[in-house]
């Protein structure tokens, strides 16, 4: 009988020496929130991934909790983060107008006027840099530059206010675990973590993807000269903000950057806005704008870089027959050399923006978790 | 009495610990004999690296270009032996000369002497109907390469730029575009040599470079930049689309 147990002891041993050698590596466990540093575990804000949207990837020292959202939307409407507590981001970025500032081609913050027109805020967690020449390649870079270069955020004076209000001491320690907490660094973080939660994915376009709606005639033209080569007397849209083969289509954009010949120059260094070339040192880039958004343009007009267009017509006009002709325009802008498309006639101008216009996502505008928290 | 007893238990014990461990080795191991094969895509003009940074380039026959994209598909990549057959490493790999994630590729290899390599311009015709959409975004076939045509299968390279003729500066030049796909473009491509040998355990490099001149510019076969400065694959372009992809089987070398 001892020798069985003594047989049986060695198999289990044997046994369990061979599994441990030969077991696949264990998963490593999440940051436990057991941490004796950690006070407050936030709520995490559960992000509804829209269907056939890409996969959402958060950034992972931002993790989006509930009370981060709601700092972040306090942070975003309040001008307490102007050194003169007159600007906040809400300043130029308006909800009914998807957070762009219509109706303006440049806007004016701290410093006077802006540089380059203020696009809309949504669906930026897949974004993959930010600003028009991508300058910035985190939400929480784009929102220190933002607060410093259009706001005049003073950490020395904007803090000690933040601090004053027991409403953000409580919010900043809930949304980041720790007394104090009330930094600069935990400032772009809430920011962030409440533009990530902005999705505009509930449009008449997203309805007839998911067959719950139907384009009409028109719209169905316009969607059908998006896709089309010019090959194809096509508006040849696709190419820059996306076609309906890959899972951005649903994004409107590529996350590159292109010179859609808006403005002619003689030479790399001519051109009136340098772009991407002045981010990244590359003459090739000069001229160079990250692809803007497709969606709820019948909301964030004016159009381009510098709001020259105040109407879709005229930017369906500028590519069928203003194209400019410089150094870096972008081959997919096959027909610069002529100037323009020059074959949509008018009704296929319509067309197309009457299928723009199918992208309007209202119920965006007007949720009410993205509205101004102070407002009654 | 006892001594025979524990003699027993001890060759019980030793026989046991002896079966258990080279059942365990045997079982632990890597398969067969093999090694870490490292393959880097490396692009050039001529004898130029290929770079998309400040980089104009000449033709010397009256052209000046420069390129913005360049991403690709190769399927069935495969090592040749000297006797002619194939070991395949990889059934699918995308280059993207943009994204260093994309720019290489790791794979076990069997250990051996090896005189070539093939592998086949685009995807094969199964590979190449597969929907983007069944994949996730960090494999070759998934969304994330936004190389797929809806209804015509995947692009199998995207080569992108501008051309101007030499002094013009680019102002009325016209714009490059090879969007080269569809079953009716797929090509294989065989390098004979170097001869390489791929050793156990060991990180084994080699580099899979091309010379985009040469899909332009062969001895007795050119590919007309100004004549044909794009095509979509598309049934009024396909023969561009074809030629660029003959032209393209003749560009590549390796080197280790």
């Amino acid at each position: 009988m001892r020798k069985k147990y003594y047989l049986v002891f060695l198999a289990i041993l044997i046994a369990s020496f061979f599994l441990h050698n030969c077991k696949i590596d264990k998963p490593i466990a999440p940051p436990g929130s057991k941490d004796p540093d950690s006070l407050y575990v936030g709520t995490p804000y559960l992000l509804q991934q829209p269907p056939l949207f890409p996969p959402m990837v958060l950034p992972p020292d931002n993790p989006i909790t509930a009370q981060g959202v709601q700092l972040g939307r306090m942070l975003f409407y309040d001008p307490v983060l102007s050194s003169d507590s007159v600007f906040s981001c809400s300043s130029c970025h308006h909800q009914q107008f998807a957070f762009s500032d219509a109706g303006k081609a440049l806007s004016t913050n701290f410093f006077g006027l802006t540089k380059r027109n203020t696009p809309g805020l949504f669906n930026l967690i897949w974004e993959k840099s930010y600003f028009m020449d991508g300058r910035a390649d985190s939400l929480t870079q784009q929102i220190q530059d933002a607060m410093q270069n259009e706001m005049n955020f003073i950490a020395g004076v904007s803090i000690p206010k933040l601090q004053a209000k027991p409403v953000y001491v409580s919010l900043f320690k809930k949304a980041f675990g720790r007394p104090g907490t009330v930094t600069e660094a935990n400032i772009h973080k809430a920011i962030a973590q409440f533009l990530m939660s902005l999705i505009s994915c509930n449009s008449k376009f997203d309805s007839v993807l998911l067959n719950q709606e139907q384009f009409t005639a028109s719209e169905l033209r316009g969607f059908n000269l998006f896709q089309a080569d010019t090959i194809a007397h096509g508006g040849d849209c696709f190419h820059c903000h996306a076609d309906n083969s890959s899972s951005a289509f649903f994004l409107m954009e590529d996350n590159r950057f292109h010179n859609n010949a808006l403005d002619s120059s003689n030479s790399f260094a001519g051109f009136p806005d340098l772009g991407r070339g002045a981010i990244d040192g590359n003459f090739l880039d000069n001229g160079k704008f990250k692809t803007p958004h497709f969606r709820n343009l019948g909301l964030t007009g004016p159009y381009m870089r510098d709001g020259r267009f105040t109407t879709l017509a005229q930017v369906v006009n500028f590519y069928n027959d203003s194209l400019k002709e410089s150094p870096t325009v972008d081959p997919f802008m096959k027909t610069a050399y002529r100037g323009g498309l020059h074959y949509l006639n008018e009704q296929n101008k319509q067309d197309l923006v009457n299928f723009i216009l199918t992208m309007t996502d209202y119920q965006f505008v007007n949720n009410p978790a993205y509205s101004n928290p102070f407002t009654k | 009495m006892r001594k025979p007893k524990l003699i027993l238990s001890g060759i019980i014990l030793v026989c046991t610990i002896s079966v258990a461990l080279f059942f365990m080795l045997y079982s632990c191991k890597k398969e067969g004999n093999q090694g870490t094969l490292t393959v880097k895509f490396a692009g050039y003009v001529g004898n130029e690296p290929l770079s998309f940074t400040d980089s104009i380039y000449f033709d010397g026959l009256g052209n000046e270009f420069y390129f913005s994209t360049l991403e690709m598909y190769i399927a069935h990549f495969s090592l040749v032996k000297s006797d002619n057959s194939l070991v395949e490493i990889d059934p699918v790999v995308f280059f993207n000369y943009s994204a260093p994630n994309w720019m290489s590729f790791t794979v076990n290899a069997p250990v051996g002497s090896y005189k070539g390599i093939l592998f086949h311009f685009g995807l094969d015709p199964a590979q190449n109907s597969t929907n983007p959409q069944n994949y996730s975004d960090s494999v070759a076939l998934g969304p994330q390469t936004n190389m797929y045509w809806i209804g015509m299968g995947h692009r199998f390279m995207a080569l992108e730029g501008r051309r101007d003729t030499v002094g013009g500066n680019f102002v009325n030049g016209t714009g490059l575009v090879y969007h080269v796909g569809t079953d009716t473009c797929y090509r294989t491509v065989t390098i004979n040599g170097p001869a390489f040998t791929i050793s156990q355990g060991t990180n084994n490099q080699m580099n899979l470079n091309l010379d985009v001149l040469k899909i332009f510019y062969q001895p007795n076969d050119t590919l007309n930049m100004v004549l044909y400065p794009g095509t979509q694959s598309l049934s009024n372009d396909l023969p561009t689309a074809i030629k660029f992809a003959n032209q393209i089987t003749k560009a590549f070398s390796y080197s280790q």
